[in-house]
């Protein structure tokens, strides 16, 4: 072989071994650093095997007063012993840390604005949302002002110290495996990241933009029609307030039939919609609309309390079970702190806050769900310049905006993908949308003290103390706190900043900003909040109804696509027929298959599709479709095979009969009512809503369209699962959950599991390509002398997916058991065969 | 020759274990000097397979469950889990083969060296 062609193989060999490692260190272009990535040293192998619960461990945090014990039960829960409630906040700072590193910063940058800088540009419009709507300037500007010799600000130094002792003592071989997949280093954590996380919160709780929703729907249907669906009180009152009734109130009033375009509303829209500056999308504050994402968004939550009287214990009960997106890991971390003298709480965090939302102490429990107050409000501007503007309209002058701020979205290297100008009134932001300006007021945007409430209702002793505690301090999002103690007290209120408006009072239009008499005025005093205690009825309860029945009081709360009646109706229901409630029924409750909104929706259903072939339909389709709903008891349990269609016929129906609400082009409506106001159409068989506008000649009633519904349902469901008689639609086979991985990798979601429950049920567990949502924690406390907890949540404590701790409760909770909580009062209340593993942390 | 061989392995295994990334491309390279053999490429490209190997039969040791964990990487690539556990293998493959390969060639076009062991498919 000549020297020519030696060196020639020469240079090919090198090219390959060089670009190999080359591609493998550094990556290139998509590919990632695949030699990062694949080392069996410092890859993701590394992940497969690292025992993230050694059976014994020691730490250094720096500032640790004293030795904190850290005992992880068999269900790894971590029970953290210390002497100073600051220590605590540092165990826990790293024990959430240690399990769930990058879901920290995930979540933080989510509130932050800057997920950009961790995954890419794919999530440019999340980040422009969240700076758009004010919330990292909200958390910057708060931990700017506040104290940090203040008890808060000290909590949230010592939560910091902690996670980044945690940091600091990894090498690259030990990062999560998610930073390896995305070639990046955690950072460190800054008390700053857990106000970005509150705010995070208040965005997925609070973030209701109803007069958006109102206009667009006066410029479809016009303006009595949209108030009718949007702008109005729930059709049946099952308020948490009690108001003494011994069943719900129905008010099926007659909905007004659509009508001609409000075309005030109709230029508003278009103005607001007309394709114009950078940074501005159609309507971009509105939710999304679409049935079938709407459908799956199952934001809710149950909680109840059973006074000693109506207990078969004799002891006061709570329950409460959350319902959020079902990720992996868990939107929770389980978690049980000791300081002698000072705090013995336990429950759930949310990884980044230092605070426990839901749990239970030596005295009470507690649980929360969403309140749905609309408190999230606009204002159209007027500006000197429309290109560049730095003054607004107000009471007759220009005056400069209070603030301007440029926000720049990098990527992982560090260059720019985006730049946005965010100005500021005294509302709030202010953002170009279409030809007009609108700024926002949002309590969200003006809290910052609701971690000082949970450290001080943490401290409490009693029922009453807890919820005084929470409506001193806590703004935002507004939550039903639910409570009851060992005293037999049970207790409930609504607590929240709930703003009170100039003029109409309402928060369902879009204010004129160029004056200040349409600014909010006020704020509800806490007697004014909806709230319950110790009531004749023997219990309480919330399931994001809404909270006080209009009849007792008129004050505006928000309207009723932000509530929901069905999982209320259904609560009261079982509890009204109990009078001698068990910690194993409310469990049982937990995941009950029974539906009211099936109970009243069905046989009418049922009953078109027998009109209409006693009409001489002959439609094989609609034939078998009412028989396989006929045959279904209306529970779901898995193994039913009735509720798909039931639940598929409901979808349907509400995209043909909001047709009116759909723009032209479009196949889903722009808006879309509320569930409950079908209660309103079923019993108003000719209502002009029933009608199908695509059949100019034929006016459909309730019974046409209805069956027309259920027929098209089941040919869809043929289509996606096949025929009924010979491959049943059986529920858990095609509803099952299926929590998925955080930057939704499909690798590392669970396996689908049937279970019990669906929409409109006490556990509405739904999933779909788009979304996963469900109970995210479900607990049961018996107030005995010494509380006795039971709980679970879907997935693990661990955060790594080859951990066995990943998914380890996964099963338990889908078959709605619960597993014994431990609450220790000192290490020693442990014995060896209780403990998975130990931690001391020390300075 | 088998000494050569197992000293390589050695090498492969003490380079991919503390040098990372790097690691199979500087044991590839120091084999190609060292062997300047015709056979110098495919001795590192197998040996730094075997090393990384057996550094995942050690994680396996160690209670990693290596084909669930490769199934749930592959699938996150819609990819088998047997194509992350051969790309593991084949990866360090390249880096050493290419480089000792590459390297003995030049090594053997400068300095005229004579191979100092047959490789054992012409033994």
């Amino acid at each position: 072989m000549s020297k020519t062609t030696t060196l020639a193989f020469a240079a090919l060999s090198l090219a390959v071994g060089a670009g190999t490692t080359a591609v493998g260190a550094f990556g290139y272009g998509a590919l990632p650093p695949l030699g990062r990535l694949l080392s069996p040293t410092v890859g993701l192998w590394a992940n497969a095997s690292a025992e993230d619960l050694p059976a014994s461990a020691t730490a250094r945090i720096a500032g640790l007063i004293s030795t904190v014990d850290v005992r992880y039960d068999q269900r790894s829960v971590p029970h953290i012993f210390a002497t100073t409630d600051l220590d605590a906040m540092r165990a826990l700072g790293y024990v959430v840390a240690r399990d769930r590193l990058f879901q920290l910063e995930l979540q933080a940058r989510a509130g932050e604005g800057t997920l950009t800088e961790l995954v890419g540009a794919v999530a440019l419009p999340a980040d422009q949302e969240t700076r758009r709507l004010g919330m990292p300037r909200t958390a910057e500007r708060n931990w700017q002002q506040m104290d940090t010799t203040s008890q808060i600000g000290r909590v949230l130094l010592a939560y910091a110290a902690g996670v980044n002792a945690y940091r600091a003592s990894l090498s690259p071989a030990q990062y999560p495996v998610e930073y390896k997949l995305l070639n990046r280093a955690p950072r460190v954590w800054e008390p700053v990241h857990s106000l970005h996380l509150q705010n995070r919160m208040g965005y997925t709780l609070a973030h209701d933009p109803v007069e958006l929703e109102l206009l667009q729907a006066r410029a479809l249907v016009g303006d009595a029609a949209a108030r009718a669906l949007f702008d109005s009180d729930s059709p049946v009152q099952e308020p948490i307030q009690p108001a003494g009734d011994v069943s719900p109130r129905d008010m099926l009033t007659a909905l007004p039939a659509p009508g001609a375009p409000d075309t005030a509303a109709a230029r508003l829209v278009a103005s607001f919609t007309a394709p114009r500056a950078r940074g501005s999308t159609p309507l971009a504050w509105a939710r999304n609309a679409d049935p079938l994402v709407a459908q799956a968004r199952a934001f809710a939550s149950n909680n109840w309390a059973v006074s000693p009287a109506r207990s078969a214990t004799g002891h006061a009960l709570l329950a409460g079970d959350p319902h959020l997106e079902l990720t992996l890991p868990s939107i929770w971390y389980e978690v049980h702190l000791v300081v002698p003298g000072s705090l013995d709480v336990g429950g759930v965090v949310i990884p980044g806050l230092p605070g426990v939302p839901i749990g239970y102490s030596r005295q009470f429990a507690w649980s929360a769900t969403n309140t749905g107050a609309d408190v999230m409000d606009f204002w159209q501007e007027t500006v000197n310049n429309e290109t560049a503007p730095t003054a607004y309209e107000l009471d007759g002058a220009m005056v400069p905006f209070t603030d301007t701020r440029i926000e720049t979205y990098r990527d992982a290297k560090g260059a720019v993908v985006g730049t946005d100008t965010v100005y500021y009134t005294h509302r709030g932001p202010m953002r170009r949308q279409g030809k007009a300006w609108l700024s926002l007021r949002w309590t969200v945007l003006e809290a910052g003290l609701e971690l000082r409430a949970f450290y001080q209702a943490m401290h409490a002793t009693s029922a009453p103390a807890f919820l005084d505690s929470m409506a001193r301090y806590y703004q935002a999002p507004a939550q039903n706190f639910i409570v009851a103690d060992t005293a037999g007290v049970i207790a409930i209120r609504s607590t929240g900043r709930y703003p009170i408006r100039a003029d109409s009072g309402r928060g369902t239009t879009i204010r004129d900003g160029r004056t200040r008499d349409t600014d909010w005025v006020g704020n509800w005093t806490v007697a004014q909040y909806p709230q319950g205690k110790s009531p004749a009825q023997g219990y309480l309860a919330s399931a994001n109804q809404q909270p006080i029945d209009p009849a007792q009081q008129s004050l505006y709360l928000g309207v009723d696509p932000n509530f929901e009646i069905w999982r209320a109706l259904q609560i009261n229901r079982l509890l009204r027929a109990d009078s001698a409630v068990t910690p194993e029924a409310m469990r049982r409750f937990h995941t009950d298959p029974g539906s009211v909104r099936a109970d009243r929706l069905v046989p009418p259903v049922l009953a078109a599709a027998q009109a209409r072939r006693a009409q001489g339909d002959t439609s094989t389709s609609l034939a078998n479709a009412q028989a396989l709903l006929a045959q279904w008891d209306r529970r779901y349990t898995r193994d039913n095979t009735g509720a798909r269609l039931f639940e598929t016929a409901v979808a349907t129906t509400i995209r043909l009969l909001y047709d009116e609400l759909t723009v032209s082009g479009k196949s889903a409506p722009s808006v879309t009512p509320s569930e409950s106001r079908l209660l309103q159409l079923v019993v108003d068989s000719a209502n002009a809503w029933w009608d199908v506008r695509a059949t100019a000649d034929v006016r459909e009633d309730r019974d046409a369209l209805l069956a027309q519904a259920l027929r098209m349902a089941y040919d869809t469901l043929v289509v996606e699962y096949g025929d009924p008689a010979t491959s049943p639609w059986t529920w858990g086979r095609v509803a099952p959950a299926r929590p998925s991985h955080l930057l939704r990798l499909a690798g590392f979601g669970a396996p689908p599991l049937p279970i019990d429950g669906g929409r409109g049920t006490l556990n509405p567990s739904v999933s779909s390509r788009r979304a996963n949502f469900g109970a995210s924690w479900r607990m049961v406390v018996e107030l005995g002398a010494d509380p006795t907890i039971r709980a679970v949540y879907p997935g693990g404590q661990s955060g790594n997916p080859s951990s066995p701790r990943y998914l380890d409760r996964y099963a338990m909770w889908a078959n709605g058991q619960l597993d014994s909580v431990r609450t220790p009062r000192s290490a020693n209340d442990l014995t060896p065969a209780d403990i998975r593993a130990t931690l001391t942390l020390s300075r | 020759m088998i000494r050569a061989v197992v000293a390589a392995f050695v090498l492969q295994l003490v380079a991919q274990q503390y040098s990372g990334v790097w690691g199979a491309a500087v044991a590839g390279v120091i084999t190609g000097i060292v062997l300047r053999a015709g056979r110098a490429g495919r001795t590192a490209a197998l040996t730094a397979a075997a090393a990384a190997a057996f550094l995942l039969l050690l994680e396996v040791l160690q209670g990693a469950a290596l084909g669930t964990f490769a199934d749930m990487v592959g699938k996150n690539f819609a990819l088998p889990g047997w194509v992350v556990v051969v790309a593991t293998l084949l990866l360090p493959a390249l880096q050493a083969g290419g480089m000792a390969a590459g390297v003995s060639r030049v090594v053997r076009a400068f300095g005229g060296v004579k191979p100092t062991y047959k490789s054992p498919s012409v033994a």
